[in-house]
């Protein structure tokens, strides 16, 4: 009787070490998740050459319109502006190329 | 196409009458006018009965029934004034035909009273405000119209030689096209062409050769067809242009053709009618049928001719006015006292169709038809014949066979960059990249274009590769291309492609430059942009997501004191830019960015304001007011608080106190109102507001009792959700009817428990509102005819004048 009680506690036991693993198991996924995040429909200005996005960050017309640098040639900028922004690099004398 | 009312609704508008011949016309033997309605809506719902009936049309009903296609609804008047359009059927017998069937629905609008057959054939003031509309299941299945029941005798003349078509319409198109695109004209307001550039752009087109007319006609098709658009207030072409000149002659044609007779312009018009198009353009409102009545049916008369043979211009001048004499407003007052101003004679009907209509028609015939090379015609003009193009345009034959365009001779490159064109071998698809990808230097039968880096740009504006422009070179070129040329343009293209834009990406952010690598690895077609951001063609499942649809993007957190953050997986890639415009930003190892507001970190010499702005553009809920206050207080803009004293004057509930803030007699004495319930009094202002209150009947008391609500939470947010709950006006479309019928419908409400949607015109609104209300009871014994029931909108039991109710639904779907 003694016996089938210790028997039946060390198997409750172990079930709880499963349940228990998953919970443990399940929030370090949940942790991981938040190590990445998807930026959904941003725009992106792409240029061969550094100098160009540093002439770009300082245009006080385009500022408005841009978010944080990605790379050394690349920086995000408003989906919203991209017929303002294509405008004013045309002004600049560029010619940007936009695709999808 | 989306029907604005059922066809129960527009039954229910017609007499008893009108039902009963409806029935007569499907055969229903039913003799109580509430079974017929419903037995005439089950048989117009069931798409069996009406393809059924639909076989049985006559080829004008056909016709008319055609009209309405692409709109929602037509006003009758409208309809019955293209009478040329049915054919030799007279238009009202047609129109009543179609309606009888249910086929043409009247429409329960306001402003009409109950509809009968009669009211079409009477043509007075009883059409006014009626409006049709096509039954939904007959625009599924009607069958295409067919060609007008008129026919026209061939020239009795023997053969002439024909005049080959020349494509005339195609290079004045073309010349639009370039003139357009190297101008750039300014659009107006109003959508027309700035005065100034107008004259430029009319020297320009002299200078190509083209006549006025011609350039007016190619720019009203060349908006229509959508290869110009008004952008950022200039004309621009569009890449539909390329598509159009890329494609066969006899689709070019078509395009135009089609474009032509589209057209709401009233171009022709202006050419032929220069002192009466005022009055005309009066008579012919936008989106009607009337305004392109003239052009239509001048389209589908010459579609009754028959191919390969020759017929006389003046006998089509005489077949149009056999069809419909008054197809300019012949008959009108107006034009009456116009022409007859120096003759009194009747005869003035006669002089001004010789004068006028004939003119405008010979100009359709030989410049329209004529140079779009739908028609030849004779060598002096007198006579023409319709083409296989001319079948294909008027969409009455197949397309003739395509021409071989390829012409390698047409083009030579010179090393020193000017491209010789023979335009006499050149197709439009080729003059037309040439014209975008080069300078004009000199025109003509041999024009010359000159390559420049300018020019280059421009042409790779338009969507077209430089690699396609120099195959079309080698393609039609008679010698090898100038390697010296090549190698300039391929740079010049390089450079251009310095900067890209990349629209709609799937961009992820890593938290440090470690995951991205990972995460890299795991997707090979990721692309990585720096240390930690990965370019992805599918976004993985799972993680945050920052959504760019709309241009505001609210992330900011207010934390304890005058303290703002940025949660990094909330945050766009805009915030911390932003924030940094306002002051000083922090990153915490987590990745979120924190921007403390202290009077050291703000930037000075921005107003305050604007940094109260940017905050409230950022953060998640309203901003709370002590960062107002701090950067307020900063900045040197606020004053000392003072104290006053003051009599108040506490009503018992917000309304009275509402009242009296609007009566100006009494709100002359106000100085402002104290929450919801109490008003301030200007000082010594209260013997004048008492007598004010005094006359309207109401006694002020005094109490000197200390007077506490509680929290504004408990009492104020009740008063202001049931004021909120006032919804604005409602633009819904609703039926309107008959007093009489309006009872019915209402009656019939309360025994079927429906929920019913009113717009009523409430004594103490300016403008009528749309409400649902669920009605109990209608008295039509007392002095107003009224209804009473609970008011969805009011939340409580209201009283609605019938008079006063000037459109109505029954919810079927909604019981109480």
């Amino acid at each position: 009787m003694a016996q089938s009680a210790r028997g039946l506690s060390f198997l409750l036991f172990w079930q709880f070490g499963i349940v228990l693993g998953r919970i443990i198991d399940g929030r370090t996924a949940v942790c991981c998740m938040k190590r990445y995040k998807v930026h959904e429909g941003i725009a992106i200005i792409e240029v061969t050459d550094p100098l160009i996005l540093m002439e770009i960050e300082s245009d006080q017309g385009l500022q408005p319109f841009l978010g944080d640098r990605l790379s050394s040639t690349c920086i995000a900028v408003q989906p919203q502006a991209i017929q303002e922004v294509t405008r004013r690099l045309q002004s600049l004398g560029h010619l940007p190329r936009i695709r999808e | 196409m989306t029907p604005l009312y059922s066809v129960k609704e527009c039954l229910r508008g017609y007499t008893a009458d009108a039902l009963g011949q409806m029935c007569e016309r499907w055969n229903l033997a039913i003799s109580n006018p509430a079974n017929r309605l419903k037995a005439i809506e089950k048989v117009l719902n069931d798409p069996l009965h009406v393809e059924k009936a639909l076989s049985e049309l006559t080829p004008a009903e056909r016709r008319v029934a055609s009209l309405l296609l692409n709109k929602t609804q037509v006003p009758a008047s409208d309809i019955l004034s293209v009478p040329g359009l049915a054919g030799q059927t007279p238009i009202s017998s047609v129109v009543q035909s179609l309606a009888t069937w249910g086929f043409v629905l009247a429409l329960p609008e306001e402003g009409h009273s109950t509809f009968s057959f009669g009211q079409l054939s009477r043509q007075d003031n009883t059409l006014n405000g009626l409006s049709l509309s096509l039954l939904d299941l007959v625009r599924r299945a009607i069958q295409p119209e067919p060609t007008l029941d008129f026919a026209l005798p061939s020239a009795s003349e023997e053969s002439p030689e024909p005049v080959t078509p020349q494509d005339a319409a195609t290079d004045s198109f073309l010349e639009t096209l370039r003139i357009v695109e190297t101008l750039g004209p300014r659009v107006t307001a109003t959508g027309e062409i700035h005065k100034s550039d107008a004259t430029r752009a009319k020297e320009l087109a002299t200078e190509a050769g083209i006549a006025p007319d011609a350039f007016a006609l190619a720019l009203m098709t060349g908006r229509q067809l959508g290869c110009m658009e008004p952008k950022a207030g200039r004309l621009m072409v569009t890449q539909q242009a390329d598509l159009w000149s890329d494609q066969e002659m006899a689709q070019r044609s078509r395009d135009l053709f089609e474009a032509y007779i589209a057209s709401e312009e009233l171009f022709d018009i202006h050419l032929f009618f220069p002192q009466l198009v005022a009055a005309i353009e009066e008579h012919l409102p936008a989106d009607s049928l009337r305004r392109t009545y003239h052009k239509v049916l001048l389209a589908r008369l010459v579609a009754c001719l028959r191919a390969d043979t020759w017929y006389s211009v003046d006998s089509f001048v005489d077949f149009v006015h056999r069809a419909d004499p008054n197809f300019l407003f012949l008959e009108e007052r107006w034009r009456a006292i116009a022409s007859n101003t120096h003759d009194p004679t009747p005869a003035w009907r006669d002089r001004t169709w010789q004068a006028h209509e004939k003119r405008l028609i010979h100009w359709f015939v030989l410049s329209v038809l004529g140079k779009l090379g739908m028609v030849d015609v004779s060598a002096e003009g007198r006579l023409f014949r319709l083409n296989p193009v001319g079948l294909f345009a008027l969409g009455v034959g197949d397309a003739p066979p395509a021409l071989q365009q390829d012409n390698a001779d047409a083009l030579v490159v010179q090393p020193d960059f000017e491209v010789i064109a023979y335009f006499d071998q050149c197709p439009p698809g080729v003059r037309r990249k040439l014209d975008t990808f080069c300078e004009r230097v000199r025109g003509g039968v041999v024009s010359t274009y000159r390559l420049t880096k300018d020019s280059v740009y421009r042409g790779l504006k338009t969507g077209v590769t430089l690699g396609e422009f120099i195959g079309m070179l080698r393609r039609h070129s008679r010698r090898a291309l100038p390697e010296n040329v090549i190698d300039q343009v391929t740079t010049w293209e390089k450079k251009a492609a310095s900067v890209a834009i990349y629209t709609g990406c799937t961009l992820v952010e890593c938290l440090d430059a470690g995951d991205a690598a990972q995460l890299a690895e795991a997707n090979p077609d990721a692309r990585r942009f720096g240390d930690r951001f990965i370019l992805l063609p599918v976004a993985p499942e799972g993680a945050p997501r920052v959504s760019y649809a709309q241009a505001e993007h609210r992330c900011l957190v207010q934390d304890e004191g005058l303290t703002l953050r940025a949660p990094w997986e909330a945050s766009s890639l805009f915030v911390r830019r932003r924030l940094e415009e306002i002051g000083k930003v922090q990153s915490l190892p987590n990745g979120d960015a924190v921007l403390t507001l202290s009077r050291e970190s703000i930037r000075n010499d921005v107003d305050w304001g604007l940094h109260a702005a940017a905050l409230e553009g950022l953060v998640e809920k309203p901003l709370a007011a002590r960062y107002r206050t701090a950067l307020r207080t900063w900045s040197g803009d606020t004053n000392p608080p003072t104290v006053h004293t003051a009599t108040l004057v506490r009503f018992d509930d917000a309304e009275t106190c509402s009242s009296v803030m609007e009566m100006p007699e009494l709100a002359k004495h106000v100085e402002g109102r104290l929450g919801l319930l109490t008003v301030v009094l200007k000082p010594s202002a209260l013997a004048g507001f008492k007598k004010s209150l005094k006359s309207l009947g109401l006694n002020i008391d005094r109490n000197g009792t200390v007077l506490d609500d509680g929290s504004p939470d408990d009492w104020a947010v009740q008063t202001v959700a049931a004021e909120k709950k006032i919804e604005p006006e409602d633009d819904t479309p609703l039926p309107s009817y008959s007093p009489q019928i309006m009872r019915e419908i209402v009656h019939d409400a309360i025994q079927r428990r429906r929920t019913l949607m009113l717009r009523y015109q409430s004594t103490w609104s300016p403008k009528p509102s749309v409400r649902r209300v669920n009605p109990v009871t209608l008295d039509t014994v007392g002095p107003v005819p009224s209804l009473s029931g609970y008011c969805h909108r009011l939340g409580g039991a209201r009283v609605f004048k019938l008079a006063q109710i000037s459109g109505i639904r029954v919810l079927e779907e909604e019981r109480f």
